[in-house]
Formats: C-alpha cells, structure tokens, sequence
C-alpha cells in the first residue's frame, strides 16, 4: 500500500479544518420552528435522556455526526490516493487493435486464436482506470473502428465481443494508420516526409495489437506518439498445412485434357505425409500423398480427361490447426474463343498477324472499316458486350466502347490520353518485360520512323520506353484495359500507305498480338474461373444489358449485385470460401462463376512472430499484464456516497435528536 | 345579568339536571350556618336522633312530655342539627390553562359553575377561586348567589403565574373553613404538585383533584424540528420530534398520570383525568359521581 498526495500542502491544511468545522457546525442550533406549547414539563422529560449538555455526552450516541467524520476521513483518504501494485492496467489512452485475420482462426490456442485475443483485451478493459479512455480497432484485410474512444468498458467490452472470425488476409496498415491519425493529428506517419507537419496537439497512446504477426508493411511507418505493445497470439509451434495455389489448364494441344496443379506448403516443425485429395462437383476423382518437410513447398499433379466443365476442389486431409486454408476451389469452364473486332482502313501486316494458327486458336476476329462504328450493328453489339477486344488501327471512337481496346497508332476517345508532337527517328530504350502483354519480347532492335509521346492517365502502366517518352503504355477503365501505342504500325506518305517500322517484320509483333489476345482478350490457357482472395470485392464480367445480377455464394445464399455509377457490377461480399456463380437476375442464365481462395503464403504460415516493426522499431511480442498500480480512491469514494446516503437516511427517519 | 359567556358556562338544560344532584362528602364539617344537610350535631331540626336527661337550664321546648307522663322523669328530645357545607373550587388559572379547544380553563370554569351551581342549590357555602386568587372570593350561599359565581368565573383568565404551592397556600390562609375542595388543575408545575396537595389535605380538607389535559397534551401530533416554548416561563426546549419521541412522550405522560394517581389515592385524595374537550355534563353526572363527589 502507498499514497500519493494529490494536494499542495495549504489545501491540506484547509481541509484539515474541515472536522473541526463539523464539530463546530454540529453544536450550533438548527434552525428549528418555534411553537409554544402548554408546558415544555413533560416534553423535557421526555427528552432527558437525550438532552444533555454535557460535551462529551452530546457527542455520544450521535450517529449523523460519526457519519460526517466518517465521510470526510475516507474522502481525505481517497484524496491521498492509496493503491497497492496490480498486474495489468491500460494505459491513459490506449487502441485496442485486434486481429481477426484467417490465421486467428488457428486452433493451436484453445478455443482459437480470436477468442484468446478477444479474452486478453477484455482484461486489460476490466483493468481499466475510470478515467482511461480506450477504443477498439478490428482489422482484416482492412481495419474497422469498433468503438471510438470511450471510458465507458461496458461499450468497449461489446466492440470486442462482437469481433468474429474471417476467413481475410492480414493487413494491419490501415488500422495502424487510423490509431496513428489520432496520436499523430495531421501527420501522414511517414518516415521521411519532411512536408509532414504536426498541425493538431498530440495525444499519446498506447498501441495494443492483439495479433499472431502474420502482416508486413510497415516497414515505413513511423509510430510518433504511438507506444506500440505487441501482444503475441498463439502457441510456438503450431501445425499447419495448407494449400497456396491452385490452377487448372487446359492442355493446348488437346483441349480434353486438363492439368489440375496445386501447391501445398508445410508450416510445422516436423516432417508431415498428407494425402490430397481433388474432388470434381463433390465427389472424389484422384488424390495423391506428398510427404513435405518443414517449411518446405511442393506441387501435387492431377491429370483429367475429357471434362468439360465443373467445379473442383482440393482438399488437404490432415487435422491441423488451420482448417481454412486446407480447401481449395476452382471451376474449368469451356472453352470459348476471344471476340476481336479489328478496326482498320487496312493493314496486311496486322491483318497476317492475327490470323496466325495460334491466334486463331484463342480468337474469333472481324474486320470491320471505320464507318462500322457508327452503324446500329456495333451500338447493338457493344451493348450486349459481344465483342472482348477491338483493336484499333489507326483509328479513334467517338466514344470508348464497353470492352477492352488495343490502339496502334491512334487516341483514345476523351480526355484521358493524349499524344505529343511527332517526332523522328524513336529508338526504344526499356521495355517492361514483367508484364504479360510485353513476355517473350525482345524490341530493342525494333526501328521505328516516326512516334509521339504517351501522355497516360494516372494508373496507367508504361509499358515500352523510348528517346521520347513512353509509347506503349496500359491503363485500366473500369472493368476494362486500355493499350495504346503511340505509333503507328504504318503512316501515310503521298497518299500511300507505307511501314512506320520494321516491328512487322519482326517476330515479337505476332507475339505482342498473341499475348494481348490472351491478356485483353480475358482468355488464358488455364480455363478456369477467376481466383480471389476472401473479403476482396470482384468487378464481374457480365455484360452491358445487366444492370442487376443474382450472385450465388457458397453456402447457397444469393445476393443481387447492382451496377453501380461505373460501367461496372462489383461484388463485393466474398467473406466465404468457395465457387460464387453469377446469374441473370430473371432468366436464371449463367454468366460468370468465380473462386475464393486463401491463396496466402503469410495466412498459411500461422507461427506468431517474436516481434513486429514499425519502420525502425521493432516491438517485441509481450505478455498484455504489465505492472501497474491498482488505485482504491474510487472505492473509497463509493464508500463515503453510500455512507452520505446513510446519513440522509437516518436525518429523515429522525431515528435520533 | 349573566353574560352569554355565563351561559355558555352553564346551560339551563343542564342547570335543570343539576338541580336534583347534590355535593357529598365523605367527612362531616362544621358548619357556620344552618344549612340542608343533617350533621352528626344534634340540633334543631325535625328529625329525632336521641334522648338525654334534662339538666337545668335546657331549652324546655324539647322535653319529651310524653314520656314524662310514663316515667316520671325528664328527658330532653334531641334532634339531627342541618348544617350548610363549605364546598371550594380551586381552579389553576396559569397560561398552560388556555390551551385546547375548548380550553382547559373553559372546561374549568364550566365544571366549577356548575359543582358550584349544585352547591348554591343545596344551600352550601361556595367559594369559587384560583391559585392566584380573584378579587371576591366571599362564600356565597343561596341560589340567587349564581350569578355572582358566574360573574366571578367570567373574570377569570389563564395569565395567572402563581406556582402550585404559592396559590394553595394563599388560599388555605384565606379560607380556613373545612369542607370540600375541588382543584381543577393540569398538574403542569415545574416545582411540582405533590406539596400544594399535601398541604391541602392537611387542612382537614375533602379533596378532589380534576386533572385536565388538552387532547394534545394527551395526543400530540408534532413532528419536525422544533422549537418548543413554555407557556408559562418562556423556557425554551429544542427538539426534534419522531415518531420514537412521540411514543416515548407517551410513555412519560402515562407515567405521570399514573404517579398523581398513586399519589392521591395514598392520600384518600379522589383523581380524575378528563381532556378539555369532555362534555361537563358527563363529567359531573357520570365521572364526578362514579367518584361520589355528588349524587
């Protein structure tokens, strides 16, 4: 037990009066009614018992005076603040940030890993001062505040409570970055940023993140005021294997053939023998052992013949302490070719290119002049979203048309793209070769006579880098892609068409078609349905006569997703696991079918780190209990309201003279 | 002329039940005149008690003739005397008198016309007084003396501060004739009262003590802080009333009720308690001869 004084001294001295005060109050008269009455004989008689004067009998036997020295003795108590060392207490303002990431749902702590989390942090609120102030922070994928900053545990203890399991990735950026905002006002929390100025008061706080570390990012965030404290979740050594990819491709040469490739990843101490299994429409058709090492990958294979289409899944069979990321789903679809309108005034070059036995493979194309796109044939073809690429040589639409588009030589309709002046000879200096249209590329020989500088929208991608600036580059508009090359593939020159440049000639111009056939032509040879990570919202490929369609999620419930002021339907409740199918909201017709997977190394991999970073500091993980001083002030006080209520009690009752 | 306020004392409904009662002693007195009662004197009156034998010089008038026919020797007739009666009421006319309503003093004064009224009837001597003492405080004999007693009961106020013990000995100086005594009194005396009684019963006296209390005296209905002041000496007396103080008032009024009553009933004084506001024609005609001061 100790005391710390929260008084100066002469206020001590003022309220050591405060008894004697009592004392002196107590033997002044009350302000009492006067009546008159025959004789006072038989009331004084009455009363003598209890009406003497002596000092120290008049100070016996009177409760209500006992009961205000009482209160006053335990109010200087309280004011003397005795506390004794308890073993957990949240600091002045703390966050709250707790992890409901796939990998909470890890079973190595008992019952899982959110609930032990969840448990900590309504421990270290029930240790809460009242004057502490606390708020709550979820985080996934993305953050949500809970419960702002508040005293009141009762709505601190609910904003836990109602933290339930997800099946998201971790990302803890954003909720750092809302704690930050608020210990930081008007800071971007950047290490660095020397325009980063502190334009509010700060308000320090302790930084709780209740969590198994599975997130990364934060290598550039400076913490300021934040006092980060690293609550580690999880056992040591837990056992976890889990699938982190799986793909199936049709075989190219035989479309009946399809390769089902999966990639298993083990994060356990010792050695583990799993057996997987593949399932098509829920009923199994192959499984394999692999035996995998610790922290060791490895792919299984599953060959299938003549399939068509159907929904397949994988399947880890081994009790782990990660369930989620043991399934994994997929869909073959049929196999369609790639819609390509070629717009050309003519072009042999071009014509030749896309009409390669490969190309012809992926695509169906049409050729149309100019005027086409005027006609109520294209109006009406756009609209259904018949065509996936139009290609345009030399050409540019009046409006941008609801697919994706290749432009040679030609703008783009609006404001978004524009040329700068012609210049001569462009000699290519970088070309990015990461990206799927420019693969297997090799342009630095390429010539070309003459071409003008990109200017590209913000997000575009440079994708072919010359003396004068960038001339291939890629952009996205709403669900679609946009290429544009700012050189023509030919020029005219005294009414004549001649070759702008020897790409032509050159084999990487059929394979830059080939590869935005496949890339802009929204076909690979995998055949299978897009893949996205749980929670992630996905821009579904229906066409334009859809304004609503009916999303069919896992479990069988449906959902209507709307199209949106975008030219786009976002979906973006995909928290489950699963084969989503997409249909016509009337007509029951199948338009897309879409997966969602745990494909994440860092959710699989669910060993709590031994400590976190923020930028340079590194928080190392800590019991949530730190030593701390348990305060009785308030419990005192309590005391003394209640006794005052006694006091009051008793006055009225007038138990006593 | 009686005031209405002597009519208010007395009302001719009741001075008719009053006439046919009369005031009964259990001592007999001497008397100064001749009155309606017989004494255990022999005396002149119609109602023979006894023979003697002559001796010179008695009143020949009374010699029984016929027996001297047949004994040959004289005796002398004696007859029952009459005497009138001294009947005093002695009313506590101090300031805790004029509480109640009516006030105790009100009921006093009713109670003493009409104890005095029965008096005048029977031809008795009857002094009407207070502790403090009244201008004319003669006996008054005769029933056309009522008027007077009125008179003198009218004049009567509740400011008079004379202790117990100081009134009862004005008055034993100044009526030194024995007879009945009927003290109207709230006993409220912060000296006490036991030593104005004793002094009383000295005096040969038939005492009656009517003990007269305000119904709130005998329930009161205070609560609150207070401030109590005595009527009489202003003393002052702060208290806070509760229901646990009322109860214990109560107490104490029981106990001391029940000491005045043991205290006269030592002393073959007769007590009685009545609240003011008690009808005096029940406590005359019921209560007052239950307890055989008149029949």
């Amino acid at each position: 037990m100790s005391f710390i004084s929260t008084l100066p001294w002469w206020a001590w001295l003022f309220f050591a009066l405060i008894p004697p005060a009592i004392i002196a109050l107590y033997f002044l008269k009350l302000r009492r009614a006067p009546l008159v009455v025959p004789s006072t004989y038989l009331w004084m008689r009455t009363i003598e018992d209890l009406h003497v004067n002596s000092l120290w009998q008049r100070l016996q036997n009177n409760v209500l005076l006992y009961l205000q020295l009482l209160v006053v003795a335990l109010l200087f108590l309280a004011l003397l603040r005795p506390g004794c060392r308890s073993e957990s207490q949240l600091g002045q303002r703390s966050i709250l940030l707790i992890d409901h990431s796939a990998s909470m749902s890890a079973t190595d702590e008992s019952p899982n890993r959110l609930t032990v989390a969840k448990q900590k942090a309504l421990k270290l609120v029930d240790a809460m001062a009242s004057t502490d102030v606390a708020m709550v922070i979820s985080f996934s994928d993305r953050a949500e505040v809970r419960q702002g900053f508040t005293s009141d545990r009762r709505q601190l203890r609910t904003a836990i409570e109602s933290i339930t399991e997800t099946n998201r990735i971790t990302d803890i950026r954003e909720a750092v970055q809302a704690a930050a905002g608020l210990a930081n006002p008007g800071r971007t929390s950047e290490i660095d940023n020397v325009n980063d100025i502190q334009v509010a008061e700060a308000l320090p706080a302790d930084l709780y993140v209740f969590s198994d570390g599975g997130f990364g990012g934060l290598e550039d965030f400076d913490l300021g005021n934040l006092s980060a404290k690293y609550i580690a979740i999880g056992q040591a050594e837990p056992t976890n294997i889990g699938i982190v990819a799986l793909t199936a491709t049709r075989n190219p040469e035989r479309e009946e053939e399809i390769e089902v490739y999966g990639r298993l990843v083990n994060h356990s101490s010792s050695d583990k023998s799993v057996t997987t299994e593949l399932y098509m429409d829920d009923v199994l058709i192959d499984a394999t052992k692999t035996t995998l090492k610790p922290d060791q990958e490895a792919g299984v294979n599953f060959q299938l013949r003549g399939v068509e289409a159907g929904k397949l899944t994988l399947r880890v069979q081994e009790k782990d302490d990660l369930i989620v990321d043991n399934e994994a789903y997929t869909t073959i679809t049929p196999t369609s070719k790639v819609e390509v309108l070629l717009v050309t005034d003519g072009n042999r070059a071009l014509e030749l290119a896309l009409a390669t036995p490969q190309a012809q493979k992926l695509a169906r194309l049409t050729i149309v002049a100019p005027k086409y796109l005027d006609s109520p044939d294209f109006t009406k073809a756009n609209n259904e979203n018949k065509f996936d690429l139009i290609v345009f040589d030399n050409v540019s639409p009046k409006t941008m048309p609801f697919s994706n588009t290749l432009f040679l030589g030609a703008s783009p309709a609006g404001d978004a793209w524009s040329f700068g002046e012609k210049q001569s000879p462009v000699m290519i200096v970088d070309t990015e070769k990461d990206h799927p249209l420019m693969r297997y590329l090799e342009m630095n020989a390429v010539q070309i006579f003459e071409g003008s500088a990109l200017k590209s929208p913000e997000g575009a991608t440079r994708l072919l880098e010359s003396n004068i600036g960038t001339i291939i580059a890629s952009a996205p508009r709403g669900p679609f892609l946009d290429v544009v090359c700012s050189f023509g593939l030919t020029r005219k020159e005294n009414d004549s068409q001649v070759a702008n440049t020897d790409w032509l000639v050159r084999r990487s111009f059929p394979i830059f078609l080939l590869n935005a056939l496949e890339v802009l032509g929204n076909t690979d040879a995998e055949s299978t349905a897009r893949s996205i990570l749980p929670g992630e919202s996905i821009a579904l490929k229906v066409g334009q006569r859809f304004n609503e369609v009916e999303v069919i999620d896992p479990k069988g419930n449906s959902a209507i997703a709307t199209r949106g002021s975008m030219s786009q339907i976002v979906y973006p409740q995909t928290d489950n696991k699963g084969i989503y199918d997409v249909v016509a909201k009337d007509s029951d017709e199948a338009l897309e079918r879409f997966s969602v997977n745990l494909f994440s190394p860092r959710e699989t991999q669910i060993k709590p780190l031994a400590e976190i970073g923020f930028g340079e500091e590194k928080v190392a993980a800590a019991p949530a209990q730190a030593p701390s001083r348990f305060e009785f002030w308030r419990w005192l006080t309590a005391i003394a309201v209640g006794l005052l209520t006694i006091e009051w009690i008793v006055y009225l009752r007038r138990i006593f003279v | 002329m009686p005031s209405a306020e002597s009519n208010a004392l007395l009302s001719p409904e009741l001075m008719a039940r009053l006439e046919r009662l009369e005031l009964v002693t259990r001592k007999v007195f001497r008397g100064h005149l001749k009155g309606e009662r017989r004494s255990n004197r022999k005396g002149e009156s119609v109602e023979f008690a006894d023979y003697r034998s002559y001796v010179p010089g008695d009143d020949l008038r009374f010699i029984d003739w016929n027996l001297y026919a047949r004994l040959d020797r004289l005796y002398l007739k004696l007859f029952q005397e009459e005497e009138d009666l001294h009947f005093y009421c002695l009313i506590d006319a101090s300031p805790s008198m004029s509480f109640g309503n009516p006030t105790k003093l009100q009921c006093a004064k009713k109670l003493a016309a009409a104890l005095g009224f029965v008096g005048l009837c029977r031809s008795d001597r009857v002094v009407i007084d207070t502790l403090g003492g009244i201008k004319s405080s003669a006996p008054m004999r005769g029933r056309a003396q009522l008027w007077r007693i009125l008179e003198q009961l009218e004049q009567i106020e509740a400011n008079d501060p004379t202790h117990m013990l100081d009134g009862v000995k004005r008055f034993s100086l100044r009526n030194s004739g024995k007879g009945i005594i009927v003290l109207i009194t709230d006993l409220m005396d912060k000296t006490g009262y036991e030593a104005a009684l004793r002094m009383l019963i000295a005096k040969q006296m038939d005492l009656f003590v009517i003990h007269m209390l305000s119904p709130e005296e005998l329930d009161p209905t205070l609560l609150g802080d207070l401030r109590l002041i005595d009527s009489e000496d202003r003393d002052e007396t702060e208290i806070t009333v509760s229901r646990a103080v009322l109860k214990k008032y109560r107490q104490t009024l029981d106990q001391f009720v029940s000491q005045a009553k043991q205290f006269c009933a030592r002393r073959s004084i007769t007590y009685m308690l009545t609240p003011s506001d008690r009808a005096v024609d029940v406590i005359v005609t019921q209560y007052l001869r239950e307890r055989g001061l008149v029949q």
